[in-house]
């Protein structure tokens, strides 16, 4: 395409994209005049520019629009709802054209005279009837008075008025002072003539009328004219602008710049510039600027001559390039106080850029590689410099892919903008960290969903005005987007105070859909069910509005963020709103990669998603065990569930995997979201810088690769997506369709789900424990248990650990070896002993019985079977009965013995955990499952020592609770600890920000007593 | 006979013949219109792909871009290539999305007049009629037209399936 329009389309482009924002600015705000002088000059210089180009159906509109924005700002109009709506249809119809223009560079035939009928409308109404035939709307005097007798004729729409004309309306409004200026200089440079130039020949203003004046004669002086025939008007005054305002300020180097630039057709020789001084002196007199000054102001263009004369001779043949060169040199001239620091740059260049360093890097590790191996080091030096630069490249050239995200949002005032009016909606845009830097690529990849996202929350979200009022709501709603770093990623988030997401609605929806059974829906969390807006077809409009509701809709926006390594999470409270969170990668391009191997083949796991390396063998101390069919391996105290990456690929069987001698496994602890698990490698190599590119459309079903990309030795390996292997590991085994719907679920609800171990032991029912209690599996020889005070006993780790078994009915074996889980708390270990370890398994924990029965939680279904959860607190103060009576007055720390603790987790099975637990280190435990319960206890008045509370919540979260409190209620001071599946640092820091004195990740048992206690003793201390 | 003769990513032929590539696959003479090859390579080391589809051999590394590369031979519903002969590759594009079809050997280029071009005979294989343009009849033997776009249009197979 060609240069020129090329350019014109960028800017113009971006032009409208800030009007769009600025005009809703202008619409909140009418009396802004400074945003409204940077609207008409925005629509001015696309209207000028649109004249130049001949382009005329975008002329035609950008100039009715600017008619009616001349009429806002001259004060003849007052900014309306419908004159804007009007004027941003018009800026909408330029953006089509645009795009019209774009594809075939031509301009695409319409009719636009409805539009500009009612644009004109607008401005007719604001009286001033001939400002639709006169379309400088601008009209002062002094280029009435001064144009007319020079041009002879009244101005062409769109030939006149350039911007600086405009700056120097703005700065002088009124004719009188005008006039005052022009007379001023006259009687100044007759007193001080030491005073510089610019200020003798009147400033700016006197300048640019000059200017326009120059321009306009050069067109009709024969002789010249043909010199500067083709630039148009607007850049020739901007030129001449630019020329004498640096002549006149003695910046001769600028002068000289501008000056290279004013003509461009050959020829151009010193009678030419002569005449042009000439134009320039009967310009100034007629500026009423003196004689004196005007000499010396002609004078000084002497000091340009050679530049210009030199400039002419040197033209090149390609005198559209340069001229269109010229222009954009010129256009940086006027705003000379703007300091021209950028340039425009091709995205394409950029990108090919970005591939070529990726190419460099990845020899540069080529090189290294060699190096290494290599005796001679005379190479290593220059080498290290060689990679230092590319490292700086690299570093560099990401920079240049960095756009603040603000980008992405500029478009979303102007939609919420258009929202309100559509759907008669009060709703305010709160945009907070916009310019936080991401990568271009994600950026224009996240812009979609981003909107989509915006549009959803203010049409479905934001309720109508009416509505919120009744529910006690200001009228207008807000919505709030928030983007940050955090550890090499952008979280961003979308916040309505809505009405958050209906899960009556919804739960009729998922069944009229068939997405799920009743009995499955009765069983969800209203959070799961809400979460089922991110499924493929699902809208909960009543009604489509133009807006949303087309059915494409969360499920797309997830897939796109999914795409691009990002994560999705939504938390939504019916009456309160919702939060969408999006967490996105900073750049997609290079990332770490650890190198590993499978059955010969090299693969690549990103760094990023690996916590540690773990090599177990027959001689280590990490042993891989099994628990029935799946391998897990004990990680300090803890259970790791593993998946042999042979198997994942297909090369092995779980018979091949057992059939190995000496098996000598590397394990790559990977996590996904907050689920660890080890991937069993045949070898480790190094770590990788690796450019991730994306793998061929027929490979983009098999979600275990995220990518392929070139190693420094030229091979070509696959890049591992850990998400996709837990996916096809949680998979496996199972019926393969149901599998994989569920998965679709279970992707979203993986926090919530837990790992349960599945056992056997005594009665017909399987029982069941959480997997992050049990601190290890052993096999004790029964021939090692004592009995001793009538207590099964046995000796483990030089210690003696009592036995306890886990079913009344159950007896040791008579020979053998015994099956036991190990239970530590704090100092104490307990070994449960059980028939039999059937299975682990990840499931939502949803307890369906309360039990009576001691040892018992209740029951719930697990792997499709009703499976008993055992409380294994129970059995603990069963094992320590003696001991912890003891312990309460020896052991120091606890300060437990009659202190009450309130308790408020909405989770049955945490309530029921803890409780006991609790009770067993003395502390009196008043539980409630709610906020609201919780907060009834406060009103009657109800005091505690303690309040522990769990973070995720329906209805109120831990951290409302906990601001809720804290303000000054009466239990103001009461120390509160946090308890929540989610203890990122950030959660934790907002937690404590709420007024949590301490934050508890759930499970960890020992640090919450010890957090209780000491939490305790600063109150103690304190009071 | 000319209205027979396919020509869309052909159509600056204008002189009544076409240029095709010849390769042998399993014995049988395959041609590819010239204008549709990028490279001609001989035997890459080729990464494999666990888990997918097996007519996918893998993916090479063609100076610097990385190219997917099809069995033909298990694509068409043939005998791996035994013994010790290497597979050859002819680069083809399909979506901007460069791809290897690997094959026993590649012959020559032939200039072919539209005239000896005939429609797939209706008794063809299903699997061969799908990605044939149809057939050249050449003096000795017969020449069997590959529909790139056909036999690299993954997605809409993959969907269906």
């Amino acid at each position: 395409m060609d240069d020129l329009l090329n350019e014109f389309l960028t800017e113009t482009n971006e032009s409208i994209d800030v009007v769009d924002v600025e005009l809703v600015k202008l619409e909140q705000d009418p009396n802004n005049k400074e945003v409204l002088d940077n609207i008409f000059r925005l629509v001015h210089t696309i209207k000028g520019t649109c004249g130049f180009l001949g382009l005329p159906r975008l002329e035609s509109v950008a100039h009715s629009s600017e008619n009616v924005l001349g009429k806002f700002r001259d004060g003849e109009l007052q900014v309306s709802e419908h004159a804007v709506t009007v004027i941003l249809e018009s800026l909408d119809r330029i953006k089509e054209i645009l795009a019209g223009l774009e594809a075939t560079e031509e301009e695409p035939v319409g009719d636009d005279s409805e539009l500009i009928g009612r644009l004109d409308a607008i401005a007719e109404g604001g009286g001033a009837p001939e400002a639709t035939s006169e379309p400088e709307v601008e009209e002062d005097t002094v280029d009435g008075e001064i144009i007319d007798p020079t041009l002879g004729r009244s101005l062409k729409p769109g030939e006149v008025s350039l911007e600086e004309l405009e700056a120097a309306f703005a700065n002088a409004p009124g004719p009188e002072e005008e006039a005052a200026a022009a007379s001023e200089p006259v009687s100044v440079s007759s007193t001080s003539s030491e005073q510089p130039l610019f200020e003798r020949i009147g400033g700016e203003d006197t300048i640019a009328v000059a200017a326009h004046m120059i321009a306009n004669r050069l067109e009709n002086t024969a002789g010249i004219s043909s010199f500067f025939k083709d630039v148009n008007q607007e850049q020739r005054k901007a030129k001449f602008l630019g020329l004498m305002l640096s002549l006149f300020k003695d910046d001769v180097d600028t002068a000289e710049n501008v000056a290279r630039q004013i003509v461009t057709v050959t020829g151009f020789a010193d009678k030419n510039f002569n005449e042009l001084l000439d134009i320039i002196k009967a310009s100034f007199e007629e500026c009423q600027v003196d004689g004196d000054t005007i000499d010396e102001a002609v004078m000084s263009f002497e000091l340009v001559r050679d530049a210009v004369l030199s400039s002419s001779k040197a033209l090149a043949p390609t005198v559209k390039k340069a001229s269109s060169d010229g222009a954009q040199a010129a256009k940086g001239a006027p705003e000379a106080k703007r300091s021209n620091q950028s340039i425009r740059v091709n995205v394409d260049l950029l990108e090919d850029l970005m591939n070529m360093v990726s190419e460099l890097v990845l020899t540069r590790n080529q090189l290294l590689q060699i190096v290494r191996n290599m005796d001679n080091t005379e190479l290593a030096v220059p080498l290290q410099r060689l990679s230092q630069c590319t490292t700086e490249l690299q570093e560099n050239v990401m920079k240049t892919r960095m756009q603040p995200i603000g980008n992405a949002w500029a478009k979303l005032p102007r939609i919420i903008r258009d929202l309100t009016v559509e759907l008669d909606k009060k709703i305010e845009l709160d945009m907070r960290g916009a310019d936080t830097e991401l990568d271009r690529q994600v950026l224009e990849l996240i812009k979609d969903p981003l909107t989509h996202m915006v549009r959803n929350s203010a049409d479905h979200g934001i309720e109508m005005p009416a509505v919120r009022i009744a529910a006690g709501k200001p009228e207008q709603g807000t919505i709030i987007l928030n983007a940050f770093h955090e550890g090499g990623h952008i979280i961003m988030e979308i916040k309505d105070d809505g009405a958050g997401i209906p899960v009556e609605k919804l739960k009729g929806k998922i069944l009229e859909k068939g997405l799920a059974t009743d009995s499955e829906v009765a069983e969800m969390s209203d959070n799961q069910i809400q979460k089922f807006i991110f499924h493929p077809g699902f809208s909960t409009a009543e009604q489509i509005t133009s807006v949303s509701g087309r059915g494409v809709g969360m499920d797309v926006v997830r897939s796109n963020i999914e795409k691009i390594g990002g994560t999705i999470d939504m938390v939504s409270i019916e009456g309160k709103g919702t939060t969408f969170q999006i967490k996105i990668p900073l750049t997609l391009a290079i990332v770490a990669g650890l190198i590993v191997k499978a059955k010969g083949e090299r693969y690549a796991i990103p760094q990023i998603s690996v916590l540690e390396l773990v090599r177990a063998n027959a001689t280590s101390d990490n042993k891989i065990e099994k628990i029935k069919d799946t391998p897990v391996l004990r990680l300090r105290n803890r259970l790791l569930p593993l998946v042999y990456l042979n198997e994942v690929l297909g090369f092995d069987t779980p018979e091949d995997t057992d059939a190995r001698e000496n098996p000598d496994d590397f394990i790559v602890v990977a996590q996904v979201g907050a689920f660890s698990f080890g991937i069993v490698v045949d070898q480790v190599f190094d770590t990788e810088e690796i450019v991730v590119k994306p793998v061929a459309p027929i490979l983009k079903e098999l979600d275990i690769y995220s990518g392929n990309t070139i190693l420094g030795d030229g091979s070509v390996i696959m890049i591992l997506d850990p998400n996709g292997i837990a996916a096809t590991a949680n998979a496996a085994g199972g019926d393969h369709k149901e599998e994989e719907e569920e998965l679709e679920v279970r992707k979203v609800e993986r926090e919530e789900s837990e790992s349960m171990l599945v056992f056997s032991a005594g009665g017909n029912s399987p029982k069941a424990v959480p997997l992050s209690l049990v601190a290890r599996l052993e096999e004790i020889d029964v021939e090692n248990v004592e009995i001793s005070d009538g207590r099964h006993m046995v000796q483990y780790r030089g210690a003696l650990m009592p036995l306890v078994f886990a079913d009344s009915e159950m007896t040791l074996c008579k020979e053998g070896r015994q099956q036991v889980l190990v239970f530590t708390d704090r100092e104490y270990t307990m070994g449960l002993a059980v028939d039999e370890i059937l299975d682990i398994v990840e499931e939502k924990l949803d307890i369906k019985l309360a039990s009576n029965q001691p040892g018992i939680v209740g029951s719930a279904v697990i792997d499709g079977k009703a499976s008993e959860v055992i409380d294994v607190a129970h059995y603990l103060s069963r094992a320590f009965s003696e001991w912890l009576k003891s312990r309460t007055v020896a052991d120091d720390t606890t300060h437990a013995a009659g202190t009450s603790i309130l308790l408020v987790d909405d989770s049955d099975f945490f309530r029921n955990m803890l409780k006991p637990v609790l009770a067993v280190e003395g502390y009196s435990v008043k539980v409630v499952s709610s906020v609201a319960e919780a907060l009834d206890l406060m009103e009657n008045g109800v005091m505690f020592d303690l309040i522990v509370s769990d973070i995720e919540m329906p209805e109120m979260s831990g951290f409302e609770f906990a601001e809720n409190v804290k303000a000054g209620s009466r239990w103001e001071n009461i120390p509160m600890v946090a308890l929540s599946a989610l203890a990122s640092e950030r959660d934790v820091n907002r937690g404590l920000q709420a007024g949590f004195s301490d934050y508890v990740a759930k499970f960890d048992k020992e640090t919450l007593l010890r957090s209780l206690s000491q939490q305790l003793k600063i109150r103690g201390d304190a009071a | 006979m000319n209205d027979l003769v396919v020509r869309e990513d052909l159509s600056v032929v204008t002189t009544g013949t076409q240029d095709f590539v010849t390769v042998k696959l399993a014995g049988q003479t395959l041609g590819i219109p010239v204008l549709a090859v990028h490279d001609v390579l001989n035997a890459q080391q080729i990464t494999k792909i666990p888990l997918s589809a097996d007519w996918v051999s893998g993916v090479l590394n063609l100076r610097g871009r990385i190219v997917t590369a099809i069995d033909l031979r298990s694509r068409l519903g043939l005998e791996p290539l035994g013994g010790e002969k290497k597979s050859m590759s002819v680069v083809v594009e399909h979506n901007d999305e460069p791809y290897s079809l690997q094959i026993d050997e590649v012959g020559e280029v032939l200039s072919l007049d539209d005239q000896l071009f005939e429609r797939n005979p209706v008794t063809l294989d299903a699997r061969w009629r799908d990605v044939s343009k149809g057939i050249y009849r050449l003096e000795n033997e017969l020449l069997a037209i590959l529909d790139v776009e056909k036999l690299l249009a993954f997605e809409t197979n993959t969907k269906a399936a």
